[in-house]
């Protein structure tokens, strides 16, 4: 009987510590992730177009395009509008226009709101496409060696022409980051001046397969080179660009790359060829997410850091890598899927995925 | 000293052998020309009839860019369809465009002439299949006109036309004719012109090569496709540096400058050429009365 006593008393003691520690000193674990099915849209032929409603509001409708169909949902993922590409479209959240392959003078390229309404025609030759998150329409020259602005009015604010083809372009409020296929870097503000001018060096030959600018225009990248490929980064204050940064990539793409600056400004994604990489602005620290494919689609969420990524697999048509991740590598889904995810998007608390013409709106919670 | 001549022509002559550019196309139908007026401003290349037949590099090079149509999610909206860009020796970007989508090696880097780089195809801002080929002057900072700057031209036996030169004042347009009187003073000069394909029976237009103009006898002015470089960001012809606008009034019609019409008889005369060098001439002797 005193046996037992004396084994149970550092039995309980040893229990009532183990206990003590966890409460003292808990242990986080990590936070939970969940993605629930809430809608999903079958993007069918009979339907096209169908959902309009003229008294309401376009403004606050988000913008899709899932193969050859794209249209507007609203914040609870309803589709309000839905329309077939033709050549190909100019989308953003503010309206659209659908174009044939054809553009010359004879043809008028015209921009609808988000419900399919009609806002303004342009008579200018080129393809359109929309820059800093549909605030600003460009027109670019069939031969991609020249290219205009114009407002939402129908005006153009100015035009340039060049001898080498565009092959990056980026722009937000104040200023366009355009790039070349000679290798060369130019920054035009809004009335179309030359403000800034480089061609970056080190590369046994030139070309830009990518840039990107910050909305605050106080951050500017490009993806260039080969022998070796490089990511060309530089800051500005007030009016003066600083010295840029080289980082070699290890990697080499010869085709248009993805660039772009997180919602916030505070991450660039960039794509190499085994790699989506995420640099941190701040610190200068990279880190790369390998990935197998080609990358189709990408988003950022504009609150959480979220980054949600679609891959397509070397010698397949469908399938796809999906990969929900947040910077630092934290990856939250890595998925294989036997379908071609070509679209994803955050629309607040929702992820939206496109596929095989279906439309798959997911609630997301992250414990 | 011969033998050593000799060596050295030898070499000369392996080398313009091996880099000497060449067609792309086994069949030469030229369907547009450098320069020409393709409604959105200076046509940028050379534009080949064919479809589904291999594309060959002008000369060895290496694949620096390659865009597919449809895959390449993240590119501005090309015009050119898929299309593939080769550096060669001496700065020379060329660009074949406008290939069947899934026709290009996006993978091998290195071609010879004898490589295909794809298949000629119909994709981007065209209606039927052709290869647009483009080349740039990288360290030259030009676009070059491929057929009298690198590629031999083919046999040519159609001469341009000239179907009228006209005189324009404030805003109305008159077409020569001999005899013709006209008041003195400033007046624009157009001509319409074009260059015939060769392998057509009916009229299919072209751009010509060079457009001279004489009054009494004097060379006034020469427009010449031979390449565009870059003015103040604005494409403009090289040596003359005149844009789009300065050089069209319409598609076909193109603009020669500014005469002072005299009192008295004004001999003006035009001569057009094409890349092969067929020339044809007009000429037109007008009155010109005191106002």
């Amino acid at each position: 009987m005193k046996k037992r006593k004396k084994i149970a008393g550092p039995f309980l003691y040893s229990l009532l510590l183990f206990v003590l520690y966890f409460i003292l000193f808990p242990y986080e674990t990590e936070k939970e992730f969940s993605l629930k099915p809430h809608l999903v849209h079958y993007l069918g032929e009979d339907d096209i177009n169908a959902g309009m409603d003229d008294t309401m509001n376009d403004k606050e409708n988000y913008s899709f395009r899932v193969g050859d169909v794209f249209g507007y949902m609203d914040m609870n993922g309803e589709i309000l509008y839905k329309e077939k590409v033709l050549y190909n479209v100019a989308l953003s959240d503010h309206g659209f226009i659908n174009y044939s392959s054809i553009q010359n003078e004879n043809q008028s390229l015209v921009l609808m709101n988000t419900l399919g309404h009609f806002r303004q025609s342009y008579r200018l030759p080129g393809y359109p496409f929309f820059s800093d998150y549909g605030r600003r329409l460009f027109i670019i020259k069939t031969d991609a060696t020249g290219i205009r602005e114009v407002t939402f009015e129908g005006d153009e604010t100015w035009q340039a022409g060049f001898t080498s083809l565009i092959t990056g372009f980026s722009s937000n409020n104040d200023n366009s980051f355009i790039g070349f296929l000679n290798g060369a870097l130019k920054i035009f503000n809004k009335n179309g001046e030359c403000t800034y001018n480089l061609t970056p060096p080190g590369s046994r030959l030139s070309v830009i397969y990518g840039t990107a600018i910050s909305k605050n225009s106080k951050t500017m990248a490009a993806l260039y080179g080969i022998d070796p490929q490089h990511l060309l980064f530089f800051r500005k204050s007030n009016v003066n660009y600083h010295k840029p940064v080289y980082i070699e990539i290890k990697d080499t793409l010869r085709r248009p790359a993805f660039i772009n600056f997180t919602y916030n400004d505070k991450y660039l994604l960039f794509e190499s060829g085994q790699n989506l990489h995420t640099l941190d602005i701040e610190s200068l620290k990279t880190y790369a997410l390998p990935v197998q494919g080609r990358l189709i689609c990408v988003d950022t969420h504009q609150k959480s850091q979220f980054i949600a990524a679609s891959f397509l697999k070397p010698d397949s048509p469908i399938n796809t890598d999906l990969f929900i991740y947040k910077p630092g590598n934290l990856i939250y889904i890595k998925k294989m899927c036997n379908i071609k995810i070509d679209f994803l998007r955050f629309i607040d608390q929702k992820l939206i995925a496109g596929f095989n013409n279906i439309v798959l709106v997911f609630n997301m919670r992250e414990i | 000293m011969k033998l050593y001549r000799y060596i050295i022509l030898f070499f000369i002559t392996l080398i313009c052998a091996v880099y000497a550019f060449d067609w792309p196309l086994k069949k030469k139908i030229l369907l547009s020309t450098f320069c020409q007026n393709n409604g959105e401003g200076f046509s940028t290349g050379i534009h080949l009839s064919g479809l589904d037949e291999p594309v060959f590099p002008v000369a060895p090079g290496e694949m620096i860019f390659s865009y597919q149509e449809g895959k390449n999610h993240f590119a501005v909206p090309y015009g050119l369809g898929s299309f593939t860009v080769l550096w060669h020796e001496g700065g020379i970007q060329s660009t074949y465009c406008q290939l069947k989508t899934d026709s290009l090696h996006e993978n091998k880097i290195k071609f010879q002439k004898d490589e295909s780089l794809g298949l000629v195809g119909n994709t981007g801002a065209t209606i039927g299949g052709n290869l647009r080929l483009i080349i740039f002057n990288i360290e030259e900072k030009e676009i070059l006109n491929p057929i009298k700057n690198l590629i031999p031209y083919f046999e040519d036996s159609k001469k341009p036309v000239i179907p009228g030169i006209f005189i324009k004042r404030n805003d109305e347009i008159i077409q020569l004719k001999n005899d013709l009187v006209i008041h003195q003073g400033n007046a624009e000069i157009l001509v319409k012109s074009f260059d015939l394909r060769e392998d057509k029976q009916r009229i299919w237009e072209i751009a010509p090569y060079k457009i001279v103009l004489f009054h009494n006898g004097q060379r006034i002015n020469q427009i010449s496709f031979d390449s565009l470089r870059e003015k103040e960001n604005k494409q403009v012809l090289s040596g003359l540096e005149l844009t789009y606008s300065d050089i069209y009034e319409e598609t076909w019609l193109f603009k020669l400058g500014n005469l002072d019409f005299l009192e008295g008889i004004s001999h003006i005369q035009v001569k057009v050429s094409d890349f092969a060098g067929n020339t044809v001439s007009e000429e037109f002797f007008i009155n010109v009365a005191k106002l």
